[in-house]
């Protein structure tokens, strides 16, 4: 097994899962070490890191000898250009990080404009349900359906892809068998639920005045989600949930996350839910 | 060749009486893609003929006489299919003095003319946005324009007409009543779900193919569930099923009432009598959003989501055809003559 670690900004990085407090539900030995550092963003183009920060990422993994991997969200075209200049950026540096893609059209530009950098295909990509309201530790008779998901594997492995990732959804079997020639990449504790362009944290920090719902989505955004989660109550769930930016997140409990890690050849931890 | 005239005669005879017993049944599905629906021909389960359609389509009905499929185009544009003809011959579109307005739930009324719809609606205003309550409206199928409207909780998407139409079931998070059999509409009730814990997605319903059952799939934090609405009687039911469940889209009920199918990412079968699972099927096609059963119980139908349909034979569950669709496809509905 390898492990990852998810990040914000360099100040969270740490050496081994135990250092941040291993999640229950996941056995990793004392001695094991972060191999790969994520840094980037899953859920939203405005956090999208600037060249410097990468920069800098991707020079610590260097001198670490960690692999630095790049998230990318779901983007407009806007995005797209950003997500393009940011690696024109890494890549005249000599930096050539593995990429995560959630979109399609990121999946374009990766593969014609940067073919030598490795791409991993993420989890939103993974459309399973995530329904903090069910209890997550229950699992019918069609649970740990490996045939999930078989056909997009397919898919990706024949474009290139090396790997496919996923967080513990309430069926376990997105990773599949491995037979795919993938690397099964589990994402844990915190299981994205719901995310979209309609982002409260945005709206909560806009301007007030007239038309900012009809033009709130083309507005800026100064990312005041950065660094920052809050928890949410609502009497239906049994499970809590984080509002982090423009996702929804809920921690999934330690039984699923025992379930998906059976499946996993690496597992990357999340210090906190980060958009 | 004289002696064959006696067998003649009779084999002429008992196709005429099975006809007339209507024992013979002949099952059309059509496949509710995207600007496309696509006809299947239910006994050599070959794709038939294609009809181009404008828009995405979701909610679908077929007219009494059966001579027409209403689809609801990107969900404000009423679609009316000549299904001898295998073409659109008329539209209705339901936008009006600058709202936007969005089809959740469809249901012909009897009459023939008009239907019952819930509509979300929106506008702008000065630059502002307007949000409109959501409303079940009774609308004239041939121009789209509201006859008569009242307003329904948010989160309502689909509905179940009942009693003939006297009476409009809204289904959200709970079940608003509404009678109609008046000039003016009014909320007589309500069957409370979300206070029970329950989740629902009631996108697809197979009130027709299931002989005026309409039926769809809840959740419980624990277990998974039938709900079922008589639509001849009104009487709601619920049965939760044994066990912890299984998750599905849309589900429909076997010929004989004795199974139900369910569909998302397994094909599963649930037993009416056991209110348990009987099998689940890992689909090698990928993820389900409709299901539909041929009238004589022999084949179970998965498609949408993707743009396949696989056909599975019911006795040994296993596939025994797939076809490529032109498009990504949002439903399947039977048409039985």
């Amino acid at each position: 097994m390898e492990y990852g670690l998810r990040i914000s900004t360099l100040d969270d990085v740490c050496a081994r899962p135990v250092d941040m407090g291993t999640p229950e539900g996941l056995e990793a030995p004392a001695d094991s070490v972060f191999t790969s550092i994520y840094f980037g963003t899953e859920f939203c183009q405005e956090l999208l890191p600037g060249g410097d920060d990468a920069l800098a990422v991707c020079s610590y993994c260097r001198a670490k000898g960690r692999q630095a991997v790049l998230l990318t969200p779901i983007v407009t075209q806007r995005g797209l250009e950003r997500i393009s200049r940011l690696l024109q950026t890494l890549v005249e540096n000599r930096f050539l990080p593995v990429v995560v893609f959630n979109d399609w059209g990121v999946f374009e530009l990766l593969r014609h404009a940067f073919p030598t950098l490795n791409l991993r295909m993420g989890r939103l990509l993974n459309r399973g349900l995530r329904d903090p309201r069910l209890d997550m530790e229950r699992h019918g008779a069609g649970a740990d359906n490996l045939q999930r998901g078989s056909r997009i594997r397919r898919l990706a492995a024949a474009a290139g892809v090396v790997a496919v990732e996923s967080d513990a959804d309430l069926e376990a079997g997105f990773l599949g068998d491995g037979s795919e020639g993938l690397e099964r990449t589990l994402h844990i504790p915190f299981t994205f639920v719901t995310t979209g362009r309609n982002c409260l944290e945005k709206a909560a920090h806009a301007n007030q005045g007239r038309g900012m719902f009809t033009r709130g989505l083309r507005s800026g955004c100064s990312a005041p989600c950065r660094g920052n989660c809050k928890q949410e109550t609502r009497p239906d769930m049994l499970n809590p949930v984080w509002r982090s930016g423009n996702t929804l997140f809920v921690k999934a409990p330690p039984a699923l996350i025992a379930r998906h890690t059976a499946l996993a050849d690496r597992v990357v931890l999340h210090v906190r839910p980060l958009p | 060749m004289n002696d064959y005239k006696p067998h003649i005669r009779l084999l002429l005879a008992l196709v005429s009486l099975l006809l007339s017993a209507g024992v013979y049944a002949k099952d059309m599905f059509y496949y509710i893609g995207n600007e496309m629906i696509q006809v299947i021909d239910g006994d050599s389960d070959a794709i038939v003929a294609d009809i181009p359609v404008d828009g995405w389509l979701r909610d679908s009905e077929f007219s009494a006489d059966k001579k027409f499929l209403f689809a609801v185009a990107n969900r404000h544009i009423l679609t009316k299919v000549d299904l001898a003809a295998n073409r659109v011959v008329a539209t209705a579109d339901v936008n009006s003095d600058g709202w936007d307005r969005f089809i959740y739930g469809f249901d012909l009324a009897p009459d023939g003319k008009t239907a019952y719809v819930i509509l979300l609606s929106r506008k702008t205003r000065q630059g502002e946005a307007v949000v409109g309550t959501p409303q079940l409206a009774q609308i004239d199928i041939g121009d789209g324009h509201i006859i008569r409207s009242i307003d329904v909780p948010w989160s309502s998407v689909s509905i179940a007409t009942v009693k003939n139409a006297s009476e409009v079931l809204v289904i959200g998070k709970d079940i608003v009543k509404v009678d109609t059999s008046r000039p003016e509409m009014r909320t007589t009730g309500t069957y409370p779900m979300f206070s029970k814990h329950w989740n629902i997605l009631p996108l697809w319903d197979y009130t027709d193919e299931n002989g005026g059952v309409y039926m769809v799939n809840y959740y419980t934090p624990d277990v998974m569930g039938l709900l079922s609405i008589d639509t001849k009687t009104g009487k709601i039911s619920d049965m939760p099923l044994d066990g912890p469940p299984v998750f599905a889209y849309s589900v429909i009920r076997s010929p004989d009432k004795k199974k139900v199918y369910a569909v998302m990412d397994e094909l599963s079968v649930i037993d009416l009598a056991s209110h348990s699972y009987d099998a689940v099927i890992p689909l090698h096609t990928g993820t389900a959003y409709a299901v539909n059963i041929s009238s004589d119980g022999k084949k179970v139908y998965t498609t949408g989501g993707g743009s396949v349909t696989t056909i599975f034979d019911t006795r040994t569950l296993k596939p025994v055809k797939v076809l490529q669709m032109q498009t990504d496809g949002m439903d399947l509905r039977r048409l039985t003559y």
